[in-house]
């Protein structure tokens, strides 16, 4: 499982060998040149104190280097610091700069890697996933928590432990019992800061909790509004909000102790490993064991110490984060995809006709049949009324004609080849379907209705838009086709979504049109206008259509008629008409409705 | 998952001054506290300076003077005001940390107060997420001026200058070569801070798009598969990627060259000391010791540099915050109350509306009008008609959601609006289509937390209305704590609930707005028997979806399109065949015939 997880954490470098390789390889370099700077500061204060100092071998050539400017000794040093000062700002402008790009670039990547696997996911990955869970998952999950450890935590721990190696060899080198002593507080810092995170962390998601609280408090409160006016009980809701607001500030208080407490405590021991630099090292000054420049030169190295002990505690910490972080997205991956059976070779698909064999369907091996056993044939051209009671398996159908379900017994037919066999992306390429609810996007009117289809001709665009009754609306449009709608753009109504639904199924020119009662948020007079439309077209495509209009059941070449999953009846209006007594009082109720106005 | 990535920037009609000034009176109350919280912050920020002084002492006065035992106190000094340092500074941090809470919880509480004083037509307009927002959000924003802003402005700027008046005190002539750096630094934050603020705002733009794409397109996901567009949707989400990683790049490096920067500067700074310095140790007016004192300060100005060049974001978003803040409290959408308000001590007689129109936004678009009825005491009146037509209208006039456009509301003779809201609403019970229910246990959801309801109204109403049989069965009965929305209760549960909801104060009016949902038949019946004797003596007025609430009412009012068409009894509306006849046909028979039941 660890593995697996990394590799997907791996995966997000797979296109950045280069700067992978620059990240392990230059680190340790840059570290070596940080951690070399401490030596340059014994050097100068040797200088000052007793007249003169010694930098280490391989850096000599630095001194002979301003000695040649005729530079003194004390100056000469304070020029190699500068050099230093500006070798260490190019240095962390690189490192530090090309973690971030990476932590930037790993964040899009894994977001879209989770987006586009749950792309490909079917009905029953939507019902097992709620979206506010997915969008949390790939906004919080990828950013706050992974992302970031991707890069920046792998490899500032990393940097840390260059930086303690090199630290502590060259301490070693200058002083062995000095960097005993200095070292001492070191591990303890990490134990404890790995302790305190846990602390942390539990109340951190204690405040959280909180949080949660007072918006589900307030948001029930909000929308039960005219519940709590209506018996009059503000005052109430207005102490209740006074008491978990109270506790939610116990729990930022709770918070903030233990993080004061957590750096305090973290400061202290760090300034006490400090002390302890001074006390034994001035002792071995005074006993002229040790110089004033090397006592200066370790007073540096603890303080550069100190944070790489932070990264390595984050990266323990973190990580264990992160690693749930990636359980969570490798859940989205890892859930079956929706079945795409049959060959995948894009193929042309001429429909001609659509035979259902004994079909029938249940959501589960036991479940109830949804469908019983249905039989029917439409040929090419044809326009099918499928009509019945709420849950009489109209939708069912539907849903086995667009393939977003397949039979549990029996086969559909698409000219006697399996539906099921044909290519699934080329078989959709053919079908247009509009839905019940019409699910429109964040985009131009002309967007939604080509749906990222550049190739359709501008002209077919506008006869669609004037087959489906939006050439009407255009008033209303600012910038005609080119209105954004959606969640930053324009409010439209539900009848003109319905409309640009209707456009947008017509507009690829469909061999099988697929309509599921989607007009009933439009006034009469629209929605007349509408089917008169349509049905001029309907005679190029197959229709099948969910509907209960009464103008449209008569005109229909066939009606289903749908009873508890069953056919029970088929026939033209006015066959059905003289003999089924079920289709009569469907129909006169049809009346009813559109003489009641109801929708 | 944070509500509001991003909020629009309305017109408030609020600047930042006047936002900033009515963020003062808020501080007022405690002053005291503040006061003595800044002084403690001033106290350890002093002490925090002396460190590196007792530094300077270790090493020229002990170590140069080959002094053990000196060393040893001064470094013992060292840590015993190190030690103080961190407990004052703790202390003070949490007491801070505290006063913040404080007041940032007065504020909430009071913005919550005011927005639920507000009317029903506010919360129409406003969607319940901005109103979060406002509260929890826009609160917290203005919570970080404590933590964050005040700690700078007194404890950096003591920090700083005391720093520098103890390095002038030593030195003056190193100290104005740290000096000469200054200016850079400014510079840089000037500039780091123009370039990052809105930035950083249009990030929280993009993350918010992110979320938006991703949300419509998981949720649509049906017809981008049903289409063959996954590529589409997946090239919308890139887009969106590549918005926000452009801005992410562009702060993530000015961040990290602007703090590399500072840091070189302070690395040029000890260069230039050390240079200055050398010459003087030489010279004999420095000494090593106060080198390393004025290393040690100028390591220390890093951290108040860093906190300094947040704070114009911080305050930025505590200034707009404050701004939405005070332009919801300057809110007056309320209804209205009398001044003088007439008592309405029982109800006697009717209920009588009388022309009234109502047009929710004030276009001229009227959602009801010319309405003109009575409800005499003990009738049971009915309204029929299509969705949309205005029926909830009435109810919403009744209980003063809303008040009339045209025409007035009677109640016994006494004009809705002269009477108290609280007096009106509780002589009325109101049950909804949409039964609410509020995170809490059965006996909570009952009687709304009302402590004047004793164990045996409660059981006798429960009775009343037969939901006592699965209170009983459940694990805690009336304390079985009730999940969100109500999800472990079926729906016919449920209305039985509002049923008791409706009755536990003995309303003398009842409304109620029928459920259109169906039930199996076995719910369906226990509904009905319960609805038989919530009704019976009772004045009622019922949004009706069931046969057997019309079959005897007293009378049916038929509403289209905002205005009654029809008015009579069962009977008498069949008889005239006109819309009401059609209408019953359809939503009051099934399967074509007419089903009178005689309910038991």
């Amino acid at each position: 499982m660890m593995w697996r997880k990394f590799k997907y954490l791996m995966s997000g470098y797979a296109n950045y060998k280069l700067m992978l390789a620059w990240l392990i390889l230059g680190t340790p370099i840059f570290a070596l040149i940080v951690m070399v700077q401490p030596l340059v500061l014994k050097y100068v204060f040797d200088i000052i104190d007793h007249g003169s100092g010694e930098l280490p071998q391989s850096l000599r050539f630095l001194q002979d280097f301003v000695a040649s400017y005729g530079l003194s000794p004390t100056t000469g040093a304070a020029v190699i610091l500068v050099m230093f000062a500006a070798a260490i700002l190019v240095i962390y402008l690189v490192l530090q700069n090309s973690r971030a790009w990476m932590n930037v670039r790993l964040e899009w990547f894994y977001r879209q890697r989770a987006f586009n696997a749950s792309t490909e996911m079917g009905p029953d990955f939507f019902n097992h996933f709620r979206t506010g869970d997915l969008v949390t998952r790939m906004t919080d999950d990828v950013a706050e928590k992974l992302s970031w450890f991707a890069c920046s935590g792998i490899f500032r721990f990393y940097e840390a432990l260059c930086l303690v190696v090199f630290g502590l060899i060259l301490m070693f080198g200058l002083n062995v019992k000095l960097t005993l002593y200095s070292v001492l507080p070191m591990p303890v810092l990490v134990i404890i800061f790995i302790k305190t995170a846990t602390l942390l962390d539990k109340r951190f998601e204690r405040l959280q909790g909180k949080i949660s609280d007072l918006n589900s408090s307030m948001e029930s409160c909000f929308s039960g509004i005219r519940v709590i006016t209506a018996y009059n009980r503000r005052n109430l809701w207005s102490k209740k909000f006074a008491g978990i607001i109270g506790d939610r500030r116990s729990a930022e208080i709770s918070v903030a102790r233990a993080w004061a407490g957590i750096e305090s405590l973290y400061m202290y021991l760090w300034q006490f490993g400090f002390v302890i630099v001074l006390i034994i090292g001035g002792a071995m000054v005074i006993k002229n064991s040790v110089s004033i420049g090397e006592l200066i030169a370790f007073t540096n190295y603890v303080v550069w110490l100190i944070f790489p002990m932070f990264d390595i505690g984050q990266f323990l910490v973190k990580g264990r984060q992160s690693a749930v972080s990636i359980g969570r997205l490798m859940e989205i991956e890892d859930f079956p995809p929706m079945v795409r059976n049959g060959n995948h070779k894009p193929m042309n698909i001429k429909f001609g006709a659509i035979r259902f064999d004994n079909v029938s369907f249940a959501y589960d091996q036991k479940g109830r049949k949804v469908l019983d056993s249905v039989n029917f044939a439409v040929t090419k051209g044809q326009t099918v009324a499928l009509v019945g009671k709420v849950g009489s398996g109209k939708s069912t159908i539907i849903h086995l004609l667009t393939r977003v379900a397949d039979p549990s017994e029996g086969m559909v037919y698409l000219d006697n080849v399996p539906l099921k066999e044909l290519p699934l992306d080329s078989y959709r390429d053919i079908i247009g379907f509009v839905p019940q609810e019409p699910i429109l996007f964040s985009d131009t009117i002309e967007g939604n209705i080509r749906f990222g289809d550049k190739s359709i001709a501008d002209d077919r665009v506008n006869q669609v838009v004037k087959l489906s009754q939006l050439d009407s609306q255009m008033e209303r449009f600012p910038q005609g086709l080119k209105t954004m709608i959606g969640t930053r753009g324009l409010t439209i109504s539900g009848g003109e979504k319905q409309r640009v639904a209707i456009a947008r199924a017509l507009v690829r020119n469909p061999q099988i049109l697929i309509l599921d009662d989607c007009t009933s948020a439009l006034d009469a007079r629209t929605e007349e206008r509408l089917w008169d439309a349509l049905h001029e077209v309907m005679p190029e495509m197959t229709c099948f259509v969910v509907t209960h209009r009464t103008k449209t059941l008569r005109l229909a070449d066939k009606i289903l008629l749908f009873d508890e999953g069953k056919v029970i009846d088929r026939g033209t209006h006015d066959e059905l008409m003289t003999r089924s007594v079920a289709y009569q009082e469907l129909y006169s109720r049809s009346e009813l409705q559109e003489a009641v106005g109801a929708a | 998952m944070d509500q509001s990535y991003f909020e629009q920037e309305q017109e408030t009609g609020f600047t930042s001054m006047q936002a900033f000034k009515g963020l003062l009176p808020l501080l007022r109350p405690h002053r005291w506290r503040l006061l003595r919280n800044l002084l403690l912050l001033a106290a350890a920020t002093a002490l925090s300076i002396m460190g590196p002084v007792l530094l300077k002492r270790a090493i020229d006065v002990n170590i140069k003077g080959k002094d053990t035992n000196g060393l040893l106190t001064t470094v013992v000094i060292y840590a015993a005001l190190q030690l103080i340092f961190l407990v004052a500074s703790y202390w003070q941090r949490i007491h801070l940390e505290i006063l913040g809470q404080d007041v940032i919880m007065k504020l909430k509480q009071r913005c919550f107060d005011h927005i639920i004083g507000l009317s029903v037509s506010f919360f129409d307009r406003n969607p319940v997420g901005r109103l979060l927002s406002r509260v929890e959000s826009d609160g917290e924003s203005l919570r970080m001026l404590f933590t964050s802003t005040v700690v700078m402005l007194v404890g950096d700027v003591i920090l700083i200058v005391g720093m520098l008046s103890v390095m002038f005190y030593v030195n003056w002539r190193l100290t104005l070569v740290v000096l000469a750096f200054a200016p850079f630094i400014i510079v840089l934050m000037y500039f780091y801070q123009r370039f990052t603020n809105p930035r950083f705002l249009e990030i929280r733009k993009r993350m918010a798009d992110i979320i938006a794409t991703i949300t419509e397109y998981l949720q649509g996901m049906s017809i981008v598969q049903i289409f063959n567009r996954q590529k589409l949707a997946q090239e919308r989400l890139n887009e969106a990627n590549r918005k926000k990683y452009e801005m992410d790049v562009a702060t993530s490096i000015a961040n990290t060259t602007f703090f590399n920067f500072v840091f070189f500067f302070e690395r040029l700074t000890i260069a230039a000391v050390i240079l200055f310095g050398a010459q003087y140790v030489a010279g004999s007016t420095a000494t090593t010791g106060m080198l390393v004192m004025f290393i040690t300060y100028i390591q220390r100005f890093f951290e108040p540099i860093h906190r300094a060049s947040e704070q114009l974001y911080v305050v930025q978003r505590a200034i707009s915050g404050a701004r939405r803040i005070f332009a919801l409290l300057s809110n007056r959408e309320m209804i209205s109350e009398s001044t003088q308000p007439v008592k309405w001590h029982s109800f006697e007689k009717s209920i009588v509306f009388d022309n009234v129109g109502l047009s929710y936004v004030g276009d001229g678009n009227f959602a009801i009008r010319d309405v003109s009825f009575e409800i005499r005491k003990g009738q049971k009146v009915a309204l029929v008609g299509v969705t949309g037509g205005g029926k909830s209208t009435l109810i919403n006039l009744l209980l003063r959601f809303y008040d009339p456009t045209e025409g007035r509301v009677l109640v016994d003779g006494i004009d809705t609006r002269d009477i108290a809201t609280e007096d009106l609403r509780s002589k009325f019970g109101l049950v909804l289509q949409d039964i609410f229910l509020f995170p809490g246990n059965v006996k909570d959801n009952i009687t709304l937390e009302h402590e004047g309801v004793s164990e045996e109204a409660l059981r006798s109403t429960a009775r009343l209305v037969a939901a006592d049989r699965f209170i009983e069965k459940m694990p805690k009965k009336y304390e079985t704590v009730v999940s969100e929305r109500g999800g472990n209760l079926s729906r016919g549960e449920r209305q039985l609930l509002s049923f008791a909801r409706a009755m536990v104060f003995n309303p003398q009016v009842l409304l109620l707005d029928e459920a259109t949902s169906s039930v199996d038949p076995h719910t369906e019946k226990r509904i009905q028997v319960a609805l038989k004797r919530l009704l019976t003596g009772r004045t009622s007025l019922i949004i009706a979806h069931r046969l057997s609430t019309i079959l005897d009412a007293d009378l049916i009012l038929v509403i289209r399109e905002g205005r009654i068409i029809e008015r009579g009894t069962h009977s008498e509306l069949l008889a005239q065949q006109g819309y009401f006849e059609k209408l019953f046909r359809l939503q009051f028979q099934e399967h074509g015939k007419a089903k009178v039941h005689d309910v038991a």
